[in-house]
């Protein structure tokens, strides 16, 4: 199976906040590979270094060492994004826009005809169920709904492979099965999908292989499947091992 | 509960009631009562800073754009500066005589551009290649465009209604335009902001000597205002001769006209020994003394 | 050039449901119908005043419609976390700068369009003529004033951290260049050294704006500038833009942006 993603001893730093102060290593040599096909959880604790990757694998950030691939073309090149969606954290889109104007506008960025365009903002209107508000302007918009645009954004291209950072962040637990659902489905349609969580129960139900990175570096990469079986208990339990935390004693 | 629109209702009856009440209390307050017109009110005596712009702006009109910036005026004890160029009732153009002048010489376009020293000569590329999008040619507005000057010269009296310079400028450009009714309507706004001046008392009678022909009236103005300058000009150690001269002239004209040619005579003296063009004074005197000692003369041999 | 032409739709669809320009544009022919709705002296051919006003108005209100938009279309952009979706897409840092450029200038061009042609109907009521060549190459010319003032903006907007401060700096800038940028050589005459040298270096290096503001040249009726000069000042344009349009990229270029 080939590697959608790929990244080769990545190291990212951030220069000190202050003078004087230490330079903060986000990525500490992750050695990261995703097959294609495959729905993929990333995992860490706040401030492991899941975004900081997130952001070198789109382009936003450029790595201190080392290299990251989409597609076997380098992230630095513009032509790595044609044939990715992305659904950020925090949606935030062109408030003054409607939802199909966005779409338009995004479908135009990756070139697809006009006729196909409307072809595919009806289906994804339907799909994340915004068909009703369509062409209200997104600041109009609840947050689950601005949520829902941001998943039809990250579709409009048909993407081979979807990165979602947090992707059921701030949804009700309809929203997040509407989520899942649209994970599985795009898996059973040969899609690879790339999401981080702090929704393990999530992950464990949804997800082919998951990484844990703790400070920058990855601790360990497997199928959920093997990794509970090894471990002998959840994938919760394995977090929080493998994150160091101990709970409290009771005396 | 009261309902709130009472409750509005009722403090702006209250406040209503207090603004009738407080009205006349807060007049002594207030510096800007609204008197003096809107700019007055809008922006108190700063208004006066900015006259002096738009008189120059007019001045600029005058020369289609053609105008020397503040850098262009060369520090002092740099040679001869660059003059910013105000024309006046002293300085036309085309068609009246010296003596209207009270003697000023004429003021061509080249007079303009010689004494203004060459100001406008291109020093780099820049500098040459940027005239092409700026007014380069001096030209001086000739005809019915003269009234372009106006609006700048008005909102400058506005402005700062105690400049007779404006007024008299104005009144100028007006009569040129064949405005003289409006002229002597501006000139009389600024004897009511300046009730003592004499220079506009004297621009007063010009209305009434050459445009309305109305000679008792333009003599009794010209004499109001050689009693005025008599009164603030005589005792100041650089008095204004130009303007004495100028009153004394047209006394003497008006007098002429009248056939009162010893009178004339007699204010042509007071005018000679004020005016720079003595020289043409001294020979309009001989004149008029020959008038005088000829047979026909049928004026009175005593001076009015 | 589709993505450029995408950003640039999108620009311009924020800056006419803004409605900025709208406001603007009726203050400026409020103003210029107060302005020539005024009795001086009883004669109501007096045009020149009025063109003055009504230009002035017009480069007051092209300045603000030019600099305000192009100053938060990148800050705005980042803060609104809208970049992060847009910049995940295969759209480079240069696509996505000279798109922002190429709205704010695009939809400039239609304000200036409609100012002058306000102005056209105003001057020609009162003067009974139509000089449509010359309100047209004043109209062209201030267009490539604003394309340069737009991308000093845009650089302004990746250098400086907030809107209004580059708004202020790029203001001020420009009213400078337009009062005194044609002026400095001489003062530089009048300085002393290293003095004189530095503002002859700035003179040197300054986009000379004047040259575009032909205002003087409209209302006194003057002819118009050669065809060769006018090519000059297009030439000249191009090479400002390009070149604050290129600091630009290489400003944003190494800029991280954390999702």
């Amino acid at each position: 199976m080939s590697e959608i993603v790929k990244t080769v001893e990545l190291f990212v730093e951030y220069p000190p906040s202050r003078s004087g102060g230490e330079r903060k290593q986000a990525v500490n040599g992750l050695n990261l590979s995703v097959k294609a096909g495959e729905v993929f959880g990333f995992l860490g604790p706040n401030g492991a270094g899941k975004t900081t990757t997130m952001n070198v694998l789109l382009g936003f950030i450029q790595p201190t060492r080392g290299d990251a691939f989409l597609f076997d073309v380098s992230v630095r090149e513009p032509i790595a994004r044609q044939r990715i969606g992305y659904l950020p954290e925090l949606t935030y889109y062109y408030k003054f826009l409607t939802a199909e104007e966005l779409l338009r506008f995004y479908a135009r960025i990756f070139r697809i005809t006009p006729a196909e365009t409307e072809r595919r903002i009806d289906a994804l209107m339907k799909l994340v169920e915004l068909d009703h508000a369509r062409k209200r302007p997104i600041k109009t918009y609840s947050k689950g709904m601005q949520q829902r645009v941001g998943l039809a954004q990250a579709l409009i291209n048909n993407p081979d492979l979807l990165i979602l950072d947090e992707p059921t962040s701030g949804l009700d637990p309809l929203g997040r099965m509407k989520v899942r659902e649209i994970i599985q489905r795009l898996k059973n349609e040969g899609k690879t999908v790339l999401f981080s969580s702090h929704e393990l129960g999530e992950v464990e139900t949804v997800c082919d292989r998951v990484a844990i990175i703790n400070q920058g570096q990855l601790q360990i990469e497997g199928r959920v499947a093997d990794l509970v079986a090894k471990y002998q208990c959840d994938l919760e339990r394995i977090f929080l091992n493998l994150i160091g935390y101990t709970a409290p004693t009771v005396s | 509960m009261v309902r709130p629109t009472y409750i509005l209702g009722l403090l702006l009856a209250l406040a209503f009631t207090l603004a009738t009440g407080l009205q006349s209390e807060t007049r002594s307050w207030r510096t800007r009562s609204g008197e003096g017109g809107l700019m007055a009110m809008l922006f108190g005596d700063g208004r006066r800073l900015f006259a002096n712009h738009f008189t120059v702006k007019a001045d600029q009109y005058f020369h289609s754009g053609y105008y020397p910036s503040i850098f262009d005026q060369r520090p002092e004890g740099d040679g001869e500066q660059p003059e910013v160029h105000v024309h006046d009732e002293h300085c036309d153009h085309e068609n009246e005589t010296d003596a209207e002048h009270g003697g000023a010489t004429e003021h061509s376009v080249e007079a303009c551009e010689e004494k203004s020293g060459g100001w406008n000569t291109a020093s780099d590329w820049i500098a040459k290649f940027g005239s092409n999008f700026r007014v380069t040619e001096h030209t001086h507005l000739t005809g019915k465009q003269q009234r372009e000057l106006l609006p700048w010269l008005k909102i400058s009296a506005e402005l700062d209604p105690h400049q007779i310079n404006t007024y008299l400028v104005a009144s100028y450009w007006l009569r040129k335009t064949d405005k003289s009714a409006e002229a002597e309507k501006f000139i009389r706004e600024g004897l009511e902001a300046n009730p003592q001046d004499c220079e506009l008392v004297f621009e007063l009678g010009q209305i009434y000597l050459l445009d309305r022909k109305n000679l008792e009236r333009a003599q009794r103005l010209f004499e109001l205002a050689l009693t005025r300058w008599d009164a603030q000009e005589s005792a100041k150690e650089k008095p204004n001769l130009i303007l004495l001269a100028n009153i004394a002239s047209n006394l003497a004209r008006v007098e002429e006209t009248k056939g009162q040619i010893a009178s004339a005579i007699s204010h042509l003296e007071r005018a000679r020994q004020a005016s720079p063009q003595s020289a043409a004074l001294a020979k309009q005197i001989e004149e008029l003394k020959l008038k005088l000692s000829s047979p026909s003369a049928t004026n009175s041999l005593v001076p009015h | 050039m589709n993505i450029v032409i995408a950003i640039a739709s999108v620009v311009a669809k924020e800056m006419y449901r803004r409605k900025d320009f709208y406001v603007l544009f009726v203050l400026t022919a409020l103003i210029t119908l107060l302005a020539g709705s005024v009795n001086f002296f009883g004669d109501a051919k007096i045009a020149m005043y009025v063109k003055e006003i009504c230009l002035l108005l017009i480069w007051v209100s092209s300045l603000v419609i030019a600099v305000g938009p192009a100053a938060r279309q990148i800050p705005a952009e980042r803060e609104n976390r809208t970049i992060f979706p847009l910049l995940a897409k295969p759209v480079t840092r240069a696509q996505m700068i000279l798109g922002k450029f190429v709205g704010c200038w695009v939809v400039a061009g239609f304000a200036l369009l409609v100012l002058y042609l306000f102005f056209g109907v105003v001057s020609g009521l009162r003067e009974q003529a139509w000089p449509v060549a010359h309100f047209f190459l004043a109209a062209l010319l201030h267009w490539l004033l604003l394309g340069i003032v737009i991308a000093m903006t845009l650089l302004g907007s990746v250098v400086l951290s907030a809107p209004s401060v580059n708004w202020t700096v790029t203001l001020i800038v420009v009213i400078g260049i337009l009062f005194v940028g044609e002026h400095l050589n001489k003062v530089a005459g009048r300085l002393h050294e290293p003095g004189g040298s530095m503002v002859r270096t700035v003179y040197y290096l300054i986009p000379h704006l004047e040259w575009f503001d032909i205002r003087d040249l409209l209302i006194y009726n003057k002819p118009l500038p050669p065809l060769l000069a006018l090519g000059g000042a297009t030439v000249y344009a191009a090479i400002y833009m390009a070149f604050f349009l290129y600091a630009s990229w290489l400003v944003f270029r190494r800029k991280p942006l954390s999702a």
